[in-house]
């Protein structure tokens, strides 16, 4: 079981081993070129790479989790999912990492919509935007992140409303 | 052009963490050993994406990518990018250098945002542990929800570019 959990959450690296282990028997010489080319990709932002994981650094230690999430519960409304939409904003780190947390508020019984807002803004990396911003520009980081803000609320009020509406319908 | 942004993102970083030296050591070795920490875990990530963009620059040829998510393919290039983003697993940060591989290849800008966001924010390899936290109803809802959501903002980012 763990094993297998371990493929599922890794098995991009297992596959991209494998396909470069066949590669490099096939034909050593492009396999090298590759192996140079995505060497000297890296290179090419390590140093906004450095810079990405000490903000995720500094985030986790000067932005406290629980500073935001004592204001969330059934009864805020529109300031509870803005502070849902910072607290997903902030969060680092594959999908993975946010469910524990996701579940611990949910059986404290936060709201349904301030937990989807927090799985949105999810997608909204602030330690990430020197990345972005070096790789797209301005612009595309600026739109890009602008629309997941915005649309984070209004996912989060349709999805509270489709899991309410079969709750009700099982209470019938 | 990169190397500007990796010296202002260096330099803009590094004064961020005087200030916070300055304000609290304490807490800015902890933070420092957090970076390190988080880095290390998703280094097996960083390579494997780095050897994928190498392996596809060379062995690829780039009509490939033009084809599936290439400028004038449209709508369907942002569905291919959905797909593509949605079935990939690793740290959020990778996203980022592979969607540039893509766009460098002539996929559109649209397809590139949609990518992003479906690789950072679908994940469907962490739906089996979703499923078991949050019930397997607001893991399917939130999954779908999410790839409608990825390819509405790429489309849409591809209006204002």
């Amino acid at each position: 079981m763990k094993l297998k959990n371990w493929l599922e959450q890794n098995w991009m690296i297992v596959v991209i081993s494998m396909v470069f282990v066949v590669l490099a028997v096939l034909d050593t010489r492009q396999t090298g070129r590759a192996l140079i080319i995505g060497g000297t990709t890296f290179l090419s932002i390590a140093g906004v790479l450095v810079s990405v994981y000490i903000f995720i650094g500094l985030f986790s230690v000067w932005v406290k989790e629980d500073q935001v999430m004592r204001h969330f519960g059934e009864d805020s409304g529109w300031k509870g999912m803005f502070y849902g939409a910072i607290l997903g904003t902030v969060f680092h780190g594959p999908a993975v990492s946010i469910f524990p947390l996701l579940k611990s508020l949910k059986d404290k019984g936060a709201r349904m919509a301030i937990i989807v807002v927090i799985v949105s803004a999810f997608a909204i990396k602030i330690p990430v935007i020197p990345l972005e911003l070096s790789l797209f520009g301005w612009k595309f980081t600026l739109i890009h992140n602008g629309l997941l803000f915005v649309t984070a609320l209004p996912l989060g009020l349709v999805m509270e409303r489709l899991l309410r509406s079969r709750n009700e319908q099982k209470e019938r | 052009m990169s190397l500007e942004w990796n010296l202002i993102f260096i330099l803009f970083s590094s004064a961020t963490l005087a200030v916070s030296f300055f304000k609290d050591r304490k807490k800015t070795r902890k933070a420092l050993a957090v970076s390190g920490r988080s880095f290390l875990n998703m280094a097996p990530f960083f390579v494997a994406v780095f050897v994928l963009i190498g392996i596809l620059e060379v062995f690829v040829p780039s009509s490939a990518i033009a084809a599936l998510m290439g400028v004038n393919r449209g709508f369907i290039a942002v569905l291919f990018a959905a797909v593509a983003g949605g079935i990939m697993a690793g740290p959020p940060p990778a996203s980022y250098p592979m969607a540039d591989y893509l766009v460098k290849h002539n996929a559109s800008l649209a397809a590139a945002a949609t990518f992003i966001i479906a690789w950072v924010a679908v994940s469907t390899v962490s739906l089996p542990v979703e499923i078991r936290m949050m019930g397997s109803r607001f893991a399917w809802i939130r999954w779908s929800l999410t790839i409608v959501l990825s390819v509405i903002i790429g489309v849409i980012l591809g209006w204002f570019m």
